[in-house]
């Protein structure tokens, strides 16, 4: 019995052991390199064999022939930054000293040559053996497998960023990039983060309103505070998100593309907590709303998303800092109209946070006392979701409607000493606090010339798009 | 003196060798100097706060509080065993990850097992506007809570 | 084809071999067996011959030889782990990725060391079930037990220890909440019971600041641990292994011979020696597999600004840290361990019964079998609630139920006695009841002489709680719910901590019954806190601010 035991046992730890061995020894990395130089050593040949001069002919065939019997490795890049990249060990044409032209007429991956974007060769500007990949493609540049060092795995904070939404590492170290060829995207997504205002609520390293999350390391939040989101609810072109796509990039994109209370847990009416949790008073701005407008469309959302992973704090040495190419945008610009620059004023400041773009729309802002409610008393016999409904008719003022009942010095006292947190009207009295709320503008700088501009600006708008019924 | 207190007087010698070893060893264990960012900085013009819990400072461990009657600062270290809480913004509430002590926007302990009130640091205003924080010391029962150093009154 | 019979013959008589192992030539006959383990100095700790019945599996279950299996195991892969590692924050995790994706069986052996560690507190814990329950701790053993526990409690401050090697996010925060346990030892730490009042402790000179080498977890931390891990707890626990196995050996070996009785015994060599070779056989192949099967886990790099919610302690320590939901940090983080490693030791020094030596016999220790399977289950109940109920903010979360899922927040908290404001009720009276209450239970068994009848007593006992908990109900409109808890817990407190002893140890005399059933009364006092947490919501006792002693 023992010695069957014995025998059975030492050949099964043989066995395990050797299988642990194999495994150890045949990573996926080595047929993916193998592969690699027998395609590059038969595209030699081929060019080999249209070669008149025999003599080169047979030089390149020799080539080719070391190609297929190199000896294979863990290829690695240490990186100016201080980082390990090992993607070349599978995109070995990225290699430049396996692969010198850096360029190949392979399609598939992990086999093709870095392609020229825009016409740009990216080892020229951005040399690979200095700088490596992950500075700009994320990823997980220690692994080894092609699942860890893509990096979406649970393990792993930032993943590969896909498509246009690299151009966001491109503006983590060239300043100024709204006016860099190949940047696009990220300008575009600084443009329309500006223009509709998200500053009035969402500081970016203290520059803009503090109403919520400053933004400046957006880029850098931590997996634990993502987890707690209910991705299972977040649609991406309509499509459920498999768990390995649950990535800050999603969590940015869900956020500016959907209505971030559609997988946000909230508790109006305080079914779970004792005291009410309002919606945030963000705005679905990529549906339509009743007129048929929509803000933005999921290509800005995207936008936007990409200028948000741009904002980091991780430390970029000032040598690798550029400055950019182009004039610096004047941060503060000469207006001789001061209507023009009262309307200058008003984005500067994210006002449109609120009170929409070019304040033509009030944002819902959720259990505020707002135009349209039903009367408490009938609010009482109301289903749950329509009660939700009916506190969500709260708004913030639509400026085209309003400014009209002010005069001049009014409207300066109004913005100059904004309504206290506590002392917005509350539709249902026992519901959540209204998250916006107008604060008191002389604290943050809004004063003299710009504050007196913005007052006359403001009093155009009242009589100009009333005409136009709104948008 | 006898053979015997002789000898005793021997054992004594060896335990003071014992516990004067045993003691350096011991004191052999704190470190003299230690490599750790300075526990006071400058948390920048205090005007730029706005009213409410900020988390600029979080990577100092620090929330910066402004309400309506002044500012404090709140230490992000759970008075439980150290793990750093969230502050929900939706229920004002700071909860602990680890074992679920839950902090008021004061500070205060109202559940979970924390013994203690989350420290506030001294704080102070230069004559620029600047506010300073310094965590080392701190504070965590009223009434010195809602007293300057450890809340600062504003207009 | 040779003859391997001849050929082995032909190897253990050559000169060469007979230089190694001492001896004459081998001729397999008993002499020849028992100097096989007595002339060789690796196989001399066990003895030449031991009782048939130390040979059963289902007597040893081989529990003591898998754990030093183990043990040999670690130093082997962990010896292995340090030629690549530098104990150096984001150094240290770097090495563990290269490690895992760069060194040839690197990630193997790594899995190995992670898995064997686990395995082996798990088997300690049951070795030292299984010599409990065989009642193999009694005289001569008594000291040996001893040094069991102390095994133990190395085991798992060495996993403690390894845990913050990685430099993950799971060390981190898992080490950060250990070592702030020790800042609530009382005098030593700054957060204990009368560290700050009466010893002057603050973070930068007490026990948690040597532990840590600084005031939060960094570079001197991680150094610390890994001479710790690597080094100092090991030596320590080798040098403990041989003077275990020594005490063992002299003593008389496992399965303890049954008073005066002789046994039969057979040769170790090689009854024994088969056996232990199967069991470590069997032991390294499933942890080989396991290791190819499941990969070691490795979370994000540590981040001494985001804790992971929820944060969980590794399994084995799952439970203290649902203790902590219930206790100040200073009894569910120090008292609870060192009362249970102190009464673990205590244990072979109450017990004087000659009885149930060398056998699994509930009948033979009713009382002494009930109340450590009690406290074993205890002990797994808690790892099972933290590991499995616990989710975001550490709220309770049915394993079943979605973590995503909105908890109400938890309500408010009050204490019960303390000073004007903070307690409802004066402290003096509350540490008068506390004191008395705990004086009822450790001497009412021993105070009631008659025979009573465990069925009625304790549907006795049900039924006068039950009262309660109408008379608070309709008195003082305490839910109905919370009187169940305290129908439950009342009764079961009862049955355990008065009618059990009652029936079983009352005779003792009163030096051990006390020492017994202090131990017994502060493991109900557990729960009757937790009672108290449950029901009532009360968080405290009774609380002393002003030297940070709460109960």
């Amino acid at each position: 019995m023992y010695r069957k035991l014995f025998v059975l046992f030492n050949f099964a730890l043989v066995a395990v052991l050797a299988y642990a061995i194999w495994r150890s020894a045949h990573p996926m990395w080595k047929v993916y390199q193998r592969t690699y130089y027998n395609m590059a050593a038969d595209a030699m040949e081929k060019q080999a064999a249209t070669i008149k001069d025999p003599a080169a002919a047979a030089k390149m065939r020799e080539q080719a022939e070391d190609l297929r019997n190199t000896p294979l490795k863990i290829k690695q890049i240490l990186t100016v930054f201080g980082g390990v990249d090992r993607c070349t060990t599978c995109h070995v044409a990225m290699d430049e000293f396996v692969n010198p032209t850096m360029k190949n007429d392979f399609t598939q991956q992990p086999y093709a040559a870095h392609p020229l974007v825009d016409g740009i060769d990216f080892n020229k500007t951005h040399n690979f053996q200095k700088y490596g990949c992950t500075v700009c493609h994320q990823g997980q540049g220690m692994a080894t497998t092609a699942k860890d060092a893509h990096g979406f795995v649970d393990n792993w904070q930032k993943p590969l960023l896909k498509g246009k939404y690299i151009q966001a590492a491109c503006a983590r170290c060239h300043a100024n990039f709204e006016h860099a060829k190949g940047m696009e995207f990220v300008a575009l997504g600084k443009k329309l983060f500006y223009k509709h205002g998200c500053q009035g609520c969402h500081a970016i390293d203290g520059v803009g309103q503090t109403v919520t999350v400053d933004l400046g390391d957006i880029a850098d939040k931590p997996l634990e505070r993502i987890e707690p989101y209910n991705f299972s609810l977040v649609r991406i072109d309509g499509k459920a998100l498999p768990k390995d796509q649950w990535t800050l990039q999603n969590w940015i994109f869900a956020h500016v593309a959907s209505d971030p209370e559609s997988f946000v847990v909230n508790d109006p009416l305080a079914k779970y907590n004792p005291q009410p949790i309002a919606p945030t008073g963000m705005v679905n701005w990529t549906a339509d709303d009743a007129s048929g407008h929509r803000e933005l469309s999921e290509q800005d959302a995207a936008a936007i998303t990409t200028f948000l992973l741009s904002l980091t704090h991780e430390q970029i040495p000032y040598q690798y800092h550029v400055a950019g190419i182009g004039p610096m945008p004047d941060p503060d610009p000469h207006f001789a109209d001061p209507v023009a620059h009262g309307k200058y004023v008003f984005e500067k400041y994210g006002c449109a946070a609120c009170h929409g773009l070019l304040g033509a729309k009030g944002r819902r802002n959720f259990n505020a006392l707002g135009p349209g409610q039903v009367s408490l008393d009938q609010y009482a016999k109301l289903s749950d979701a329509q009660k939700i409904a009916e506190m969500a008719k709260g708004r913030e003022p639509t400026l085209t409607q309003v400014v009209g009942t002010y005069d001049h010095q009014e409207l300066v006292n109004k913005i100059s000493n904004g309504v206290p947190e506590a002392a917005v009207a509350r539709y249902n009295p026992d519901g959540p606090m209204p998250p916006l709320y107008m604060p008191a503008w002389k604290k943050r700088g809004l004063q003299g010339k710009e504050l007196d501009d913005l007052a006359t600006w403001l009093l155009t708008i009242g009589q100009s798009n009333q005409s136009q019924g709104g948008f | 003196m006898s053979r015997g207190q002789f000898l005793l007087a021997g054992y004594g010698a060896l335990a003071a060798f014992g516990a004067v070893l045993a003691g350096s060893a011991g004191r052999f264990f704190f470190p003299n100097v230690i490599y750790e960012p300075s526990a006071i900085f400058n948390a920048g013009p205090v005007k730029d706060f706005g009213q409410g819990v900020s988390l600029k400072w979080i990577n100092k461990l620090v929330w910066v509080i402004r309400t309506s009657k002044g500012v404090y600062g709140l230490i992000a270290i759970c008075r439980h065993l150290g793990c750093k809480p969230n502050w929900f913004q939706d229920q004002q509430l700071f909860k602990c990850p680890c074992h679920g002590s839950v902090y008021t926007k004061e500070g205060l302990i109202i559940a979970g097992p924390a013994p203690r009130n989350l420290w506030r640091p001294h704080l102070e205003i230069t004559t620029t506007g600047d506010l300073i924080v310094d965590k080392s010391i701190v504070q965590d029962t009223p009434p010195m809570y809602y007293q300057p150093p450890f809340f600062l009154p504003l207009s | 084809m040779p003859d391997i019979e001849e050929l082995k013959k032909e190897v253990v008589n050559s000169q060469i071999w007979r230089s190694i192992f001492r001896g004459g030539t081998w001729s397999d006959t008993p002499r020849d067996r028992a100097n096989h383990m007595i002339g060789n100095v690796w196989m001399h700790i066990q003895p030449a011959k031991v009782r048939k019945r130390a040979l059963e599996w289902t007597y040893t279950w081989g529990l003591g030889g898998i754990s030093f299996f183990l043990f040999l195991v670690l130093v082997l892969s962990g010896v292995l782990l340090m030629f690549y590692y530098r104990p150096v924050p984001g150094l240290a995790f770097r090495d563990i990725k290269d490690l895992t994706y760069a060194v040839t069986l690197g990630k193997f052996l790594r899995n190995v060391h992670r898995w064997a560690a686990q395995a082996m507190v798990l088997i300690v814990i049951l070795h030292m079930l299984r010599v409990f329950l065989t009642g193999s701790y009694k005289r001569p053993r008594e000291f040996n037990w001893c040094v069991g526990v102390i095994l133990l409690t190395l085991t798992l401050f060495l996993s403690f220890t390894g845990y913050l090697l990685p430099w993950d996010q799971l060390a981190l925060w898992a080490v950060t909440v250990g070592t702030n346990m020790a800042g609530a030892t009382p005098f030593l730490g700054n957060a204990g019971p009368f560290g700050a009042s009466l010893m002057h402790m603050q973070m930068n000179n007490d026990i948690r600041f040597v532990l840590l080498g600084g005031t939060t977890v960094g570079a001197n931390t991680l150094v610390r641990f890994y001479v710790l891990h690597c080094v100092a707890v090991p030596l320590l626990l080798g040098v403990l292994i041989i003077l275990h196995f020594w005490r063992v050996r002299k003593d008389g070996f496992s399965a303890a011979p049954y008073g005066e009785v002789t046994e039969p015994k057979l040769d170790t060599w090689p009854n024994l020696i088969k056996r232990e070779y199967i069991a470590a056989a069997a032991c390294l192949l499933v942890l080989m597999v396991w290791a190819l099967l499941v990969n070691a886990p490795l979370d994000v790099i540590a981040n001494p600004h985001a804790t992971p919610n929820p944060e969980k302690a590794p399994w084995y320590f799952v439970g203290l840290q649902e203790m902590l939901y219930y206790f100040d940090p200073w009894i569910a983080g120090v008292m609870v361990p060192n009362v249970i490693i102190v009464g673990l030791m205590a244990i072979p020094f109450i017990d004087p019964s000659p009885k149930g030596i060398g056998r699994y016999s509930f009948k033979e220790r009713p009382f002494a079998n009930t109340m450590f399977l009690l406290g074993i289950i205890m002990w797994f109940i808690f790892i099972f609630m933290g590991e499995f109920c616990r989710g975001p903010n550490f709220m309770w979360y049915w394993p079943w139920q979605s973590w995503l899922l909105q908890k109400p927040a938890p309500l408010a908290t009050w204490d019960l006695f303390g000073p004007a404001g903070v307690g409802k009720y004066p402290t003096i009276l509350g540490l008068a009841l506390i004191g008395a209450a705990f004086s009822g239970v450790v001497l009412l068994p021993k105070l009631i002489k008659k025979n009573l009848s465990l069925v009625k007593a304790t549907l006795g006992c049900a039924v006068g709680f039950s009262l309660v908990a109408l008379i608070l109900r309709y008195g003082a409109h305490v839910p109905l719910s919370h009187g169940a808890w305290i129908v439950f817990f009342g009764t079961f407190i009862s049955f355990f901590g008065v009618l059990i002893p009652q029936r079983h140890i009352r005779h003792l005399d009163w030096a051990r019954y006390l020492v017994t059933m202090i131990l017994v009364a502060c493991t109900m006092g557990l729960l009757v806190k937790i009672c108290a947490r449950l029901a009532f919501n009360i968080k405290y006792l009774v609380t002393i601010p002003s030297v940070f002693l709460n109960i």
